[in-house]
């Protein structure tokens, strides 16, 4: 681990640092040759997929299609540590739940099921046989399905989420909370109403024609650092980049590419963002409005003039419904509401619509700072708006582009893990597979967290991910997986849900994306989905870390066989060899036509978006122009005029991610790129409020969030770092201030945790004990 | 009973026997030689090595490690009799 330091990072994103970083995680993970090796197979026509972001590959060209951040999650899955029942069972579970993730993480890869023994607090050994039989059991005595949920990783293959769906269909229940609830879930409930497909609209190739590219609330240098190739890429031929955030960034900023021999040998980089724009947080929607209020202005200026429109008429008027309730409301937009809220001055914004209406392919982006807040679905609708005033839809180098983040959240999605199943769907699955699904809708991730919580759910069942690291509103969470009566995970790596357990809890190990997967008719490929809708294979090659692991797609069929007796499909039979699967899956998805003849092409094939098409697939069979008012009444407002007549300074927090991080994972405990070194415990903070508060850089604070249910929720012992940030904002790291959210506070529409704008208050604090 | 090779492994394995000369033989070498991507050569070398898969551990005609930066394959004495036997 590094020694704890602050020190500002002057290098590029990517680079130097960036290779010294990758020599330095494989080594720590004990996997020097084997991890480099693995590597030349990631996102390889005939290789795995990086078990990281969901960014999709190039044209494999490349000797190297991977980035510093896939590495850090190869070598963790390479790695040469093992976590066996004796290195687990030889501390109790409540020792181990006094540890870090960090530490937790660092144990290696789970070798053998495991159950938790209520007698001694500790996890032994249980033989696969008897883990199945177990659920099994509790699953058969629950006198209602709907007392399980079923929690899904987007990590987990088409493959395995299919049977998965499928499974606890047949068993009762549309229970699946899932990691999409806590990340993009807005994007899919902005975009489908309308533009009438819920995912992004562009590939690549539109990547190397925009003129423009919009990027709203994301970081790519730590969270997609290979779509850096892409911007570089752009920024080199003349495109123009806009990042929008409140934090500088350094990959938003520059970038050299490691494979760039010359930029390496010459310390060179690329600039990124040809135009940064430091919104305050929460503020992008006013600030996007006021960009449409602009164009429309800029518009009816050119019309009166006799100037060529800025607007595309023919576009909105073929394509597009709600056009004058839209425009109108926009123009009626009071500047002072949009300076206020978007904390940008106007002719800031004047100048990023100068070069939107200057630019004729745009496309927009955005990660989870735009969706993890309360207006999320309408902040991204207007998004969507802001490209259709001049056609910025269904066009060669234009469109929508939500970043996804794990590596197949969005094909988990396609294949039906979803809580809100349509009937179509349904009424398709069960005549394929002989049985009646369950109709009603299930719990979304903060449903089945109080669904726990009042008793009314008693098994947890989780394919990956880690749970209780990911939540919201810490205790709660914890609260309500202590209620269950069985808790599961399907894991590759021991983690915080596993020290949060019911009063039974199982850990399944299973294979990893690297791992070779043999079954009855061979070595068997799964398929996932990124985030541009390309479905292609990926094979592992290392052999398994334990020959005790099973793949998620075996666990499931198992664990249907022995909890379906009577079901009709041959779950053991369809695992022997994975093209059955996929065979189910084309008889469901009419998109995926000759799925096992497609997925032959190196790289795949890319599922239909109508979207793209300038189809519509929207009630009206038209995209939609969606009118609404800036948000002035959220929970930081709230917050901020409930604490006034106390002086509070109220400041509003965004949860983020460190350098050394994949969502909950803890690679290690620097944060180069914000000069972050050894720790993690620490508040970014403009000068002016440290100066405003009475504290300086250094200096230790508890952070305690404020909404007005009555209950307190504090995270303590945080080190305030001067950043340079906008007045009023502070960010720290996730999992750490999970608790500061609590479970009512979401995204409407969405029900997406609001992490990314808590309204907190600072108090001096003392320096944690050595 | 060992399982039977595919056409893949025994022209990998074959190709592997004629140039390793006992320093083992860079994979980046081989892929060029047998025309084959690196993914294909290391899933294949581990199917061929004495890794368990599947709870059946390998035939162990190869190994596959790195020396001196770079990552390379040997054919194990077995490999070789195999080699000679198919020919």
């Amino acid at each position: 681990m590094s020694e704890q330091k602050i020190e500002f990072y002057k290098g590029p994103a990517g680079g130097w640092g960036a290779l010294k970083s990758v020599a330095k995680h494989l080594m720590h993970e004990g996997a020097p040759g084997k991890g480099a090796r693995t590597l030349l197979a990631a996102n390889q026509p005939d290789g795995f997929d990086c078990p990281g972001c969901a960014w999709p590959d190039r044209s494999h060209t490349s000797t190297f299609e991977f980035c510093e951040n896939g590495v850090k999650a190869v070598a963790s899955e390479s790695t040469s540590k093992r976590a066996t029942p004796e290195v687990i069972g030889a501390q109790t579970v409540s020792w181990w739940a006094e540890q870090s993730d960090y530490v937790l993480e660092q144990l290696g890869r789970i070798t053998e099921p495991m159950v938790y023994d209520a007698v001694t607090d500790r996890y032994k050994r249980i033989a696969w046989d008897d883990a199945f039989t177990l659920v099994a059991a509790e699953l058969k005595a629950l006198p209602d399905p709907n007392q399980a949920s079923f929690y899904t990783s987007g990590r987990t293959s088409n493959e395995a989420a299919f049977l998965y769906q499928l499974f606890v269909r047949e068993y009762g229940t549309n229970n699946f909370p899932d990691c999409s609830n806590m990340c993009h879930e807005p994007s899919g409930s902005g975009l489908r109403p309308t533009i009438g497909v819920g995912k992004g609209t562009v590939t690549l190739h539109d990547f190397e024609k925009a003129d423009l590219i919009l990027i709203f609330g994301q970081n790519p240098g730590t969270n997609h650092p290979r779509m850096l190739g892409e911007l570089r890429d752009a920024s080199k031929r003349g495109c123009k980049i806009v990042s929008v955030n409140p934090l500088r960034e350094r990959g938003l900023e520059r970038f050299a590419d490691p494979q760039d021999k010359l930029e390496m040998a010459t310390m060179g980089s690329t600039p990124i963002s040809s135009h940064y724009v430091r919104v305050r947080i929460g503020g992008d929607f006013a600030f996007i409005k006021g960009l449409c209020k602009l164009v429309l202005e800029a518009d009816e200026h050119a019309r009166l003039n006799g100037l060529a429109p800025i607007v595309d008429s023919a576009f909105i008027a073929e394509h597009t419904t709600g056009f004058d309730a839209f425009m109108q409301d926009a123009l009626d937009e009071d500047w002072s509401v949009i300076e206020t809220e978007s904390g940008l001055a106007k002719a800031e914004i004047e100048a990023v619509a100068k070069q939107y209406i200057e630019s004729k392919r745009v496309i927009a982006c955005w990660g989870m700072g735009i969706t993890q807040h309360q207006h999320s679905v309408a902040t991204i609708q207007m998004i969507v708006n802001l490209l259709m005033l001049r056609g910025n839809l269904g066009r060669e180098g234009a469109g929508v582009c939500p970043v996804r983040g794990h590596s197949n959240v969005q094909g988990d999605r396609t294949m039906g893990i979803n809580e809100k199943p349509t009937a179509a769907f349904l009424d398709r699955l069960g005549k394929v597979f002989g049985f009646e699904p369950p109709r009603s809708h299930g719990h979304d991730t903060v449903g089945a967290i109080e669904a726990m919580l009042e008793g009314k759910c008693k098994v947890f069942f989780a394919m990956g991910g880690n749970f209780a690291a990911a939540t919201p509103d810490t205790l709660a969470t914890y609260r309500a997986l202590q209620s269950c009566d069985l808790t599961v995970h399907v894991a590759t790596k021991f983690n915080r849900s596993h020290v949060v357990h019911g009063q039974q809890a199982l850990l399944l190990p299973c294979l990893g994306r690297t791992e070779i997967d043999v079954q009855a008719a061979g070595t068997q490929g799964v398929t996932v989905e990124d985030s541009m809708s390309m479905v292609h294979l990926s094979a592992g090659l290392n052999a398994p870390a334990s020959e005790h692991l099973l793949s998620e797609p075996m666990i499931v069929a198992r664990l249907a066989a022995a909890t379906l007796p009577h079901s009709k499909t041959p779950w053991l039979d369809l695992v022997a060899d994975y093209k059955l699967i996929r065979e189910r899956i084309e008889a469901v998805f009419d998109d995926f036509a000759g799925f096992n003849e497609k997925i032959k092409k190196p790289g795949g094939f890319r599922l239909r978006n109508t979207a793209s098409e300038r189809v519509w697939n929207t009630p009206s069979g038209k995209a939609s122009f969606t009118a609404h008012a800036v948000p002035r009444d959220t929970f930081v407002h709230r917050a901020k005029a409930s604490e006034k007549h106390r002086d509070t300074v109220v400041l509003t927090l965004a949860t983020v991610r460190s350098h050394d991080q994949y969502n909950t994972t803890v690679y290690g405990m620097d944060d180069r790129y914000r000069g972050v070194y050894g720790q993690r415990r620490v508040v970014f903070i403009n000068d002016e409020d440290l100066r405003e508060i009475g504290l300086k850089d250094g200096d230790w604070v508890d952070i305690t969030s404020l909404y007005a249910d009555g209950v307190e929720r504090k995270a303590e012992k945080f080190r305030l770092v001067s950043y340079d940030i906008p007045r009023g904002n502070i960010a720290s790291y996730y999992p750490e201030t999970n608790p500061l959210v609590p479970l009512q506070s979401f995204a409407i529409g969405a029900r997406t945790p609001t992490s990314k704008s808590i309204p907190v208050k600072l108090t001096r604090s003392d320096a944690p004990a050595a | 009973m060992p399982r039977l090779l595919d056409d893949l492994e025994t022209a990998v394995l074959a190709k592997l026997a004629e140039l390793d000369t006992g320093d083992g033989v860079p994979l980046t070498r081989l892929a060029k030689q047998l025309d084959q991507r690196v993914a294909v050569l290391i899933r294949t070398f581990t199917m061929l090595s004495d890794a368990r898969l599947g709870g059946v551990a390998g035939p162990g005609l190869v190994r596959l490690g790195e020396d001196e930066g770079r990552w390379r394959a040997w054919v194990t004495p077995a490999g070789r009799a195999a080699t000679k036997a198919s020919a």
